[in-house]
């Protein structure tokens, strides 16, 4: 597998010019982020990143079925499992170092509102995004490498990151549903006459609220989302919200809190991705 | 160019993207509608009953669906060397351009019509009429949008026309698609920002909202900035479908819409086939 992972990076390293651009991208989009961050950073600087993931392991997994380089590492004796696998890690890696570069430009960008942070949820930020950014390459790995068709491939790579973003705005949207809403009753003179509270049917009950929380904490952008969205939360109280006068509450508490628990969700998603993947890799036919 | 547009169109009504691409639209409009079904009747009092906002979602995610379609079903050209045989058989590039566009274009629209078509169908029985936007605005869109179809398809088709890797191309106008529903979405909210801002700071003994004082909003744009992006807005088709598919109401100077639509899609269609014709297909 040694010798699979050398060939790789050296096959990686032969397009430069590709790697400057995924790195301009990533480097903009961090300090874009960092920059925001006091008046509240988008998801939109972290997708140019993750199509971007989306694209080069689509077409790196694309070229390997397109020309027939996995027929020629099984035909050189090497097994489908080590193929797999030297592949993943290799993505892996490229979108880590990626994920690094964001975070580095975001944390110089926004140093001003970062320093004053606790450097413990900062250094735990980064921790979950990074794991999240692993977790996001062995999903994409692990579905292109069972699609054969080139241009297909390269679709599906870039639909599976519009997907897992859409289910997590899905999901959260779901979970921040309140159990009841206030209906004001006006008179002719838009006064308010009556207030009504009524239950929210789209509220979800457990044990579906615990299964929604979790499917979202095991999905990479819902990761990303949730771990970025920490720093969101400090930057807004030492900005905006201290201004305006709103209080640190519960909601902040509980993303905060979810640091504690994303790194293990990030890693058991890779894991289990990456199990799947390698066993349906195992069996297909490469024809 | 008659034989050409006939074996194309032949081709369009065999081949699998469309009818895929048939079904995803069928998809999602049936989706849209059950899901406002099912909230106008679990949410009575939030008056979800009505179709707004729902018409022209498969227009607003068209920077999506278009660059798929055209990629696969255009691309197949270049890979299977179809292209090439046509020149062969002595058709000129120009012709074999504009039968692809005029193709595509049709393709394009017979999708957006299935969804627009699913929507009322089902929705004016199952949820009820409009409320908040009227049957003109709703005709002016309808339109527009067909123009700004038109557009974006010609965009896409250029960028297809000129790469000639199936999987690179596919990559290359799926991104480009996204890049233009990124900048519309951002390009929306940086003209939406409100000159100033104020926040809620806490409730009376009253029980009424009580506000800070106004400041002024550092996100809001003005002067040339303000003309740039709002030109931008104008002008971009990803921009123009998704003001189509979030307005309720026509807005300033709505003839604009078409009028930039048509040029944008004269200048890409243009500039696609100068270059398209001047390209070596090896």
């Amino acid at each position: 597998m040694r010798k699979l992972l050398s060939a790789g990076f050296y096959r990686l390293f032969r397009h430069p010019a590709y790697l400057v651009i995924l790195l301009v991208l990533a480097v903009l989009g961090g300090a874009m982020c960092g920059a925001d961050l006091y008046y509240g950073m988008d998801d939109v600087h972290i997708l140019p990143m993750l199509f971007a993931f989306g694209a080069t392991i689509a077409l790196a997994w694309g070229r390997e079925h397109g020309d027939g380089a996995v027929r020629n590492k099984v035909v050189a004796g090497n097994g489908r499992g080590a193929i797999f696998l030297s592949e993943t890690l290799l993505h892996m890696t490229l979108c880590v170092v990626l994920a690094l570069c964001f975070l580095a430009a975001m944390l110089i960008a926004g140093h001003k509102v970062i320093a004053q942070i606790p450097g413990g949820i900062v250094v735990k930020v980064c921790l979950c995004f990074l794991l999240s950014a692993a977790g996001m390459s062995a999903f994409l790995s692990g579905v292109c490498a069972l699609i054969f068709n080139r241009a297909i491939c390269a679709i599906v790579g870039v639909l599976l990151v519009l997907g897992l973003q859409f289910a997590t705005y899905q999901l959260q949207d779901l979970l921040n549903q309140p159990s009841t809403y206030t209906i004001e009753h006006m008179d002719e003179n838009n006064q308010i006459v009556a207030v009504e509270e009524i239950p929210n049917r789209l509220y979800i009950k457990e044990p579906w609220r615990s299964i929604c929380t979790h499917v979202d904490c095991a999905n990479p952008f819902g990761q990303m989302s949730r771990s970025v969205s920490v720093l969101n939360s400090y930057a807004y109280h030492l900005g905006e919200g201290k201004d305006f006068g709103f209080e640190w509450d519960n909601e902040d508490e509980k993303r905060v809190e979810i640091l504690h628990t994303l790194p293990a969700y990030a890693v058991g998603s890779t894991v289990l991705v990456t199990g799947v993947g390698y066993l349906l890799f195992r069996r297909k036919d490469l024809k | 160019m008659r034989k050409l547009l006939s074996a194309t169109f032949v081709r369009l009504f065999k081949s699998k993207i469309f009818w895929i691409g048939i079904a995803a639209l069928g998809g999602l409009a049936l989706w849209a509608t059950i899901a406002r079904w099912y909230d106008s009747t679990v949410l009575v009092e939030m008056g979800y009953d009505t179709l707004d906002g729902l018409l022209f979602i498969g227009a607003a995610y068209a920077p999506i669906w278009v660059p798929v379609f055209v990629s696969l079903f255009v691309g197949t050209e270049y890979s299977d060397g179809t292209m090439r045989n046509k020149l062969i058989v002595g058709h000129s590039k120009l012709a074999v351009y504009f039968t692809n566009l005029i193709v595509c274009v049709s393709a394009v629209l017979i999708m957006h019509v299935v969804y627009i078509g699913i929507v009322l169908g089902l929705g004016l029985p199952l949820v009820g009429g409009f409320r908040d936007i009227t049957t003109q605005t709703l005709v002016v869109f309808f339109f527009c949008s067909l123009i700004s179809m038109v557009a974006l398809t010609a965009l896409m088709l250029a960028v297809v026309m000129l790469i000639p890797a199936k999987a690179i191309s596919a990559i290359t106008s799926m991104l480009l698609g996204l890049a233009l529903i990124m900048g519309a979405m951002t390009v929306n909210s940086m003209l939406q920002a409100p000159e100033m801002i104020e926040a809620l700071v806490g409730i009376n003994e009253a029980g009424d909202p009580v506000f800070s004082e106004p400041r002024p909003n550092p996100k809001y744009l003005r002067g040339f900035e303000r003309t740039f992006f709002d030109f931008l807005n104008r002008i971009l088709p990803g921009n123009q479908l998704t003001l189509i598919g979030m307005s309720m109401e026509l807005p300033q100077n709505v003839w604009q819409l078409p009028v930039y639509a048509v040029v944008f899609a004269a200048l890409t269609t243009l500039g696609g086939a100068w270059v398209f014709q001047r390209k070596d297909l090896k």
